[in-house]
């Protein structure tokens, strides 16, 4: 009686397994078949464009300078963190997106406002996430962070070096483009910091004091040429794709601003001689230019 | 008898007496029949009474009838039909004293005994046995004569022969009341129950009694009836047991040399002071135990040699209640016949069962819940009486009852003897152990069989002598035959009294010495055995209908526990909503509930788990041991064990799933988990389903339901801890732990693979991650290998380079370690993209390794990352291009966003990913193990075809060569723990283990 129950019993789990097993064969083509093959990859050997990347200012500067001259932190500049979630769908949108926060990190470590830029670092993250460096930004990172949340010195550098090591890895997976696009957010958030402040300076005081305080910052601005000038380049050195392709047309309207008005203001500035009084009017082109520029990266 | 009723009898025999002249004969006749039940003084006041009542004058015929009519509606308010034949008799005993019998008194009589519904034909024979004093004159075959041998029997007639005997003794049989009187006809001294027989005097034979004539053998009831029993209704039986001796397992022998010798019709007492072995008697009769020596044959066949033969024709009522408590008494016995009965139909079953009711007078109960001891719903006696009849439905031909009596009030206890005589007088055998009878039920036996301590047999024979065996043999004075077993027992046991009068623990008579006794004076009888094969009473039906019978009878009593059946089914939905509802986590500045966002989505995967492991064991963890007798009797039936547990395993796999199921609809639709009700509820079912049989398997191996209950933390927590969730398997004691997969003991827990199926179901199969995994999973693996595995061989070989020439054993031993593992690794790598890529791999030895080696490998290693690179921007583009679709709608990015929302989750995305790890390429033996991104990574290089073990949350799993998708396979290997444990069952694994600890 048990002999033959037993095999019975076995004979049905067997034919069970192989029903489960074709079942569960089949159904796992879910791996893509090799579209790429190896020989594709012999041709394309990528040559050394890192080395403009790594040339390029980190987000922490122009923060840094602000902080510097003494001006104000103005926690309305910053983007919103809750559009996090509007960037997520479309990988260029966080890329750029992710350098303007990194900008607006920096500018919240220069001013100590720690608990805000953890907020942002978490909104980093996510967006890292999408396109795909979330490896840079793990939770060493976020925990070495939060050790150095007191020194914004140490906070300021590992800001750094973790935007630079997410744009090494973009790098290396050759994905130049995606690299660039966190530049190009974290430059024109820098510029849009700038003439924030310089737009919301109080009109109601002395002209002369307000004059004299507005050249730091115009300074800073017409130092912003030069990157500018080398992300262009940077980005016309890499494959275009349609993203590439706006910000470089955008980025090159700037560049007339700066060639014309912008370069009119600095030969006056560096005029001693002459009485230059430096009025907002002045910036108003490029003020107009950059804010929208910035708002159609954000929005 | 009432004063009342013994005035009307009086008054009938008074007016029957006055018929002719009261004689003194008549007058003698009354006063006998008075001094029978009363005082002299009383007798005198009654005759006075008649003697009253019979000078009055003859009155009107008309109003004499309506007198005695009225008489006889009296009676027959009062009298059993036993006491009114013995009314009749004495009429007729008085119309007959003197000699003669008047027509007139004759129709009187005839007249009475109409009214007292007493049938003619009995009348009429009773009227023939008072009058006739010749042997001839009767024939009918409810006669029975003692007497010589010498005379030519009348037709019909039954005989007993005794040697030189005067006279006859004629014995009347009433047959519907089963009433024996008995006449002496002669002049010998024959005396009846102790007291000498006056002749033509009719005496009540009753119970117990007992005809002695000289120097024969005493004539006892028992053997009357039997005689009249003759052509009884079963086949005859004969009932050997041959110089028994059985050992118990430690080596103590439990019974010596018993001697039975038996044929049908018997109603047999084992008894014995406590210890004596009545119950190892029993069971080695009864075929439960093995004898070491000496047989025991039924109809010749030998009950423990030839099982087979003798299936279903023994009967074995134990002590134990064997009633399913949640049952009707009905319900219990219509089981019993079910299971005993394969070809009969429902509606004979019931006609059975409600005849077995009412002859064990229980029909008007039959719709009452049997309840448990500390629930009655019916008394002490109705449930002794309903386990008799569960095999009483079947008539076996040899019964055993171990003590059918005790604890029942002598009500209870004679009813039941009288069911157990009413069987033995159709023709059964039935042995029956038994404490402390009462008189009238010790009268009842016909054999009884005396056990000393140590299992000798010290008395066999009729049960009244057995007083005057013992008494002989210690030479009482005080040889009165009287039916009290106590004094046997006092016999037995009687202590000795030391010198200051007090009893000592000493016995006077040892066993042995009984024993001893037994031999030189008892003779077990020879009995001629019967050739025919026994008949079978019992046909059981084949193992599928005892699978259904038991399955019916099992959901029967669970639907009938309400509060089971509430708590069971509310258990599941309760803890659904309280758990769901407690983690439905929302975050601080949010308003709206997104699956994505619930931190406590893991944690939700895993209570799932543990609640159906729990439901599963407590569900199970009491049904055998519930069922532990009903269990010995059904083996000792030969019930199919198979069906039993298949029966269970059927009826608790159905509990789960239904728990399970609602389970996860009611968890899911809170927590807003969509699409994933089917994974989720098949792994929720497996799991329970092996709680199930882990439950059963403890249930069966353990005695008490304290120990199951006890160790059921034990089997919960550690599959708790090994989940894989609550403790990491990578952060596990290292003696324990494996680096390239999960340890055998997180293996071996069923909650592992059940908690792991529904992870990485809901993260890969989610109708938001489904449309993108297979991009993901290449983007991810291509991340992986351009940003830490190729990093890696590069930096090694950067080391072997710049160490090639090193002289130090250290040095040779890294740098052999380190192109080994290079060699591996990219061995793996070519065997996927093809091994013309690389021409230098076996250049990667020390000795070979030359800068040209280093040069080559490096811009192999380069071409690689690329490739990589290029598959990652395909399968990149594929997708932008996939969500540009999606998102082109008006409102399209928004829905896109929001679908993601619904279906995706971050929690479970953090743990399959595992992105918090430390390390997330490690080195271990050669390899290099990647610990970032299980669940992208397939199981490529299996060491063997067996091979199934990987690391954690990986969405496929390799066996017999081919991959097999993780919800799949985790749920085979549960079923296949499950059926594992059901094997394990069915053998009984588990309690053989725990035997195997003896307890001495």
């Amino acid at each position: 009686m048990n002999q033959s129950n037993l095999e019975k019993k076995a004979a049905k789990l067997f034919f069970l397994t192989l029903f489960f097993w074709s079942c569960g064969g089949s159904g796992n083509q879910q791996v893509a078949e090799d579209e790429v093959s190896f020989s594709d990859a012999e041709q394309k050997i990528v040559g050394d464009i890192g080395a403009i990347i790594h040339d390029l200012p980190p987000p922490s500067i122009v923060p840094n300078t602000l902080k510097k001259i003494g001006t104000e932190f103005d926690p309305d500049v910053i983007n919103d963190i809750h559009k996090i979630s509007d960037y997520q769908v479309n990988e260029d949108k966080a890329a750029l997106n992710l350098g303007v926060y990194a900008t607006d990190v920096g500018y919240m470590i220069s001013y100590g406002q720690v608990q805000q830029s953890m907020e942002a670092i978490d909104a980093i993250t996510k967006l890292a996430e999408t396109i795909g460096v979330s490896t840079a930004f793990d939770m060493q990172l976020i925990e070495k962070y939060e050790r150095n949340l007191g020194n914004a010195d140490s906070l300021t550098k590992i800001l750094n070096e973790t935007v630079r090591l997410a744009e090494d890895r973009l790098e290396h997976s050759d994905r130049l483009s995606m690299a660039a696009l966190v530049l190009t957010g974290s430059f024109v958030e820098g510029l849009y910091l700038v003439i924030r402040i310089i737009e919301s300076y109080p009109s109601d005081i002395n002209e002369e004091t307000r004059n004299r305080k507005l050249e730091p910052l115009v300074k800073i601005l017409l130092e912003q040429k030069k990157p500018l000038l080398d992300v262009i380049a940077l980005m016309k050195d890499i494959p275009h794709d349609d993203a590439i392709r706006r910000m470089i047309s955008e980025l090159s309207i700037l560049r007339l601003l700066y060639d014309g008005d912008l370069a009119e203001i600095e030969a006056r500035m560096k005029d001693t001689t002459s009485d230059f009084v430096m009025t907002t009017d002045m910036l108003i082109d490029i003020t107009t230019e950059v804010k929208r520029i910035r708002g159609e990266i954000v929005e | 008898m009432s004063e009342e009723i013994l005035r009307a009898i009086i008054q009938l025999l008074a007016i029957v007496a006055k018929e002719d002249d009261v004689t003194l004969d008549e007058k003698a006749s009354i006063e006998n029949f008075l001094l029978e039940s009363l005082t002299k003084e009383d007798t005198k006041k009654y005759l006075t009474l008649f003697e009253e009542w019979a000078s009055t004058s003859t009155e009107d015929p008309e109003l004499e009838l309506k007198r005695i009519n009225s008489i006889c509606a009296q009676i027959n308010a009062n009298q059993t039909s036993q006491q009114k034949i013995v009314v009749i008799l004495n009429l007729l005993e008085l119309i007959a004293a003197d000699g003669q019998i008047s027509q007139r008194e004759s129709e009187l009589v005839y007249h009475m005994s109409e009214q007292l519904h007493v049938p003619k034909k009995l009348t009429d024979l009773i009227k023939a046995f008072v009058i006739f004093q010749e042997r001839n004159k009767i024939a009918s075959s409810n006669i029975l004569i003692i007497d010589d041998g010498s005379f030519d029997l009348p037709d019909r007639c039954k005989r007993i022969s005794l040697n030189d005997m005067n006279g006859f003794v004629f014995i009347l049989r009433v047959p519907e009341l089963e009433v024996y009187f008995a006449k002496y006809v002669g002049e010998d001294d024959v005396l009846i129950n102790g007291t000498p027989m006056r002749t033509n005097r009719i005496y009540v034979f009753s119970l117990g009694s007992v005809i002695k004539v000289h120097s024969n053998d005493p004539v006892f009831h028992s053997d009357v009836i039997s005689k009249f029993r003759q052509e009884s209704d079963t086949a005859p039986i004969s009932f050997v047991g041959r110089d028994i001796t059985y050992k118990f397992k430690n080596g103590k022998i439990g019974l010596r040399n018993v001697n039975i010798a038996e044929e049908g019709g018997k109603l047999i007492a084992l008894m014995g002071a406590s210890g004596a072995g009545k119950s190892t008697l029993l069971n080695v009769l009864n075929g439960n135990e093995t004898p070491a020596e000496g047989s025991v044959r039924v109809n010749g066949v030998d009950i423990h040699v030839n099982k087979k033969l003798i299936e279903g024709v023994i009967g074995y009522i134990p002590q134990d209640d064997l009633l399913v408590e949640e049952l009707t008494v009905y319900e219990n016995l219509f089981f019993a016949a079910k299971l005993c009965f394969k070809d009969k139909a429902d509606k004979d079953l019931e006609a059975l069962c409600n005849q077995t009711l009412e002859a064990l007078g229980l029909y008007e109960i039959k719709n009452l819940r049997v309840g448990s001891s500390l629930e009655k719903s019916i008394s002490g006696g109705q449930r002794k009486r309903l386990n008799i009849g569960l095999e009483l439905l079947r008539e076996p031909s040899v019964l055993f009852v171990d003590e059918p009596t005790s604890g029942l009030s002598s009500r209870d206890s004679e009813n039941i003897m009288d069911l157990l005589k009413e069987l033995s007088l159709k023709g059964k055998m039935i042995f029956v152990v038994i404490h402390q009878p009462s008189e009238d039920i010790f009268k009842m036996f016909d054999k009884l069989i005396l056990l000393d301590v140590g299992g000798y047999q010290i008395y066999y024979g009729n049960p009244i002598e057995s007083i005057s065996y013992f008494k002989e043999i210690v030479h009482m004075v005080d040889r009165r035959r009287n039916a009290n077993p106590e004094q046997v027992f006092n016999i037995i046991e009687a202590k000795v009294v030391n010198e200051f009068g007090n009893f000592t623990k000493k016995r006077k008579t040892s066993p042995y010495q009984w024993f001893q006794e037994f031999r030189k004076r008892i003779q077990t009888p020879k009995v001629e055995e019967v050739t025919d094969v026994p008949k079978k009473t019992l046909n059981i039906p084949g193992r599928v209908r005892q699978f259904f019978i038991f399955a019916t009878r099992d959901l029967k009593s669970k639907l009938a526990n309400k509060q089971y059946l509430i708590v069971n089914t509310l258990e599941a939905p309760l803890l659904a909503i309280i758990l769901a509802l407690i983690i439905k986590y929302i975050p601080e500045d949010s308003e709206v509930y997104f699956l994505k966002d619930n931190l406590n989505l893991p944690t939700y995967l895993f209570m799932s788990v543990i609640v159906a492991l729990f439901m599963g064991l407590t569900v199970s963890a009491e049904e055998i041991i519930k069922d532990r007798k009903l269990l010995k009797r059904e083996a000792f039936l030969n019930l199919s064990r198979f069906s039993y547990l298949a029966s269970k395993v059927g009826i608790l796999f159905s509990i789960s799933a239904l728990q399970t199921f609602t389970f996860v609809v009611i968890g899911n639709f809170i927590l807003e988990i969509q699409g994933m009700t089917t994974s989720f509820w098949v792994t929720l079912f497996s799991v329970s389903c092996f709680a199930n049989a882990l439950g059963l398997n403890i249930s069966s191996a353990f005695k008490s339901a304290i120990t199951v209950y006890i160790l059921i933390p034990l089997l919960i927590i550690p599959q708790l801890i090994l989940s894989g969730i609550v403790v990491n398997f990578d952060k596990l004691n290292p003696a324990i732990s494996d680096k390239e997969r999960v340890p055998v003991i997180g293996e071996i827990m069923a909650s592992r693979w059940a908690y792991e199926a529904m992870a990485v179901a809901q993260f890969k199969d989610n109708a938001y991650e489904a449309l993108f995994y297979p991009s993901n999973k290449i983007m991810a693996q291509s991340e992986f290998k351009t940003i830490y595995f190729i990093p890696k061989l590069e930096s090694d070989l950067e080391y072997i380079h710049h160490h090639i020439d090193g002289v130090t054993e250290e040095e040779h031993h890294q740098i052999d370690y380190r192109l080994t593992t290079i060699r591996n690794e990219i061995e793996k790598e070519l065997s996927k993209i093809g091994r013309e890529n690389f021409q230098h791999i076996d250049d990667l030895s020390r000795g070979k390794f030359t800068d040209e080696t280093f040069e080559e490998s490096m811009a192999f290693l380069k071409k690689l990352k690329a490739y990589y690179n290029l598959k990652f921007k395909k399968e990149d583009a594929k997708k932008r291009a996939l969500i540009k679709n999606m998102t082109e709608a008006p409102n399209g990015s928004k829905s896109f966003k929001d679908f993601r929302y619904a279906h995706e989750n971050d929690a479970i995305s953090l743990l399959v990913k595992n992105t918090s790890t430390e390390h997330r390429i490690l080195e271990n033996n050669n390899t290099l193990i990647q610990k970032l991104y299980p669940i992208y990574m397939d199981p490529e290089f299996p060491t063997h075809s067996l091979d199934f073990r990987t690391q954690f949350y990986l969405p496929t799993k390799h066996f017999l060569g081919t991959r097999i998708d993780t919800l799949v396979f985790n749920n085979l290997i549960i079923w296949t723990m499950t059926v594992f444990l059901l094997i394990a069952l069915y053998f009984r694994w588990l309690k053989k283990v725990i035997s195997g600890f003896p307890r001495r």
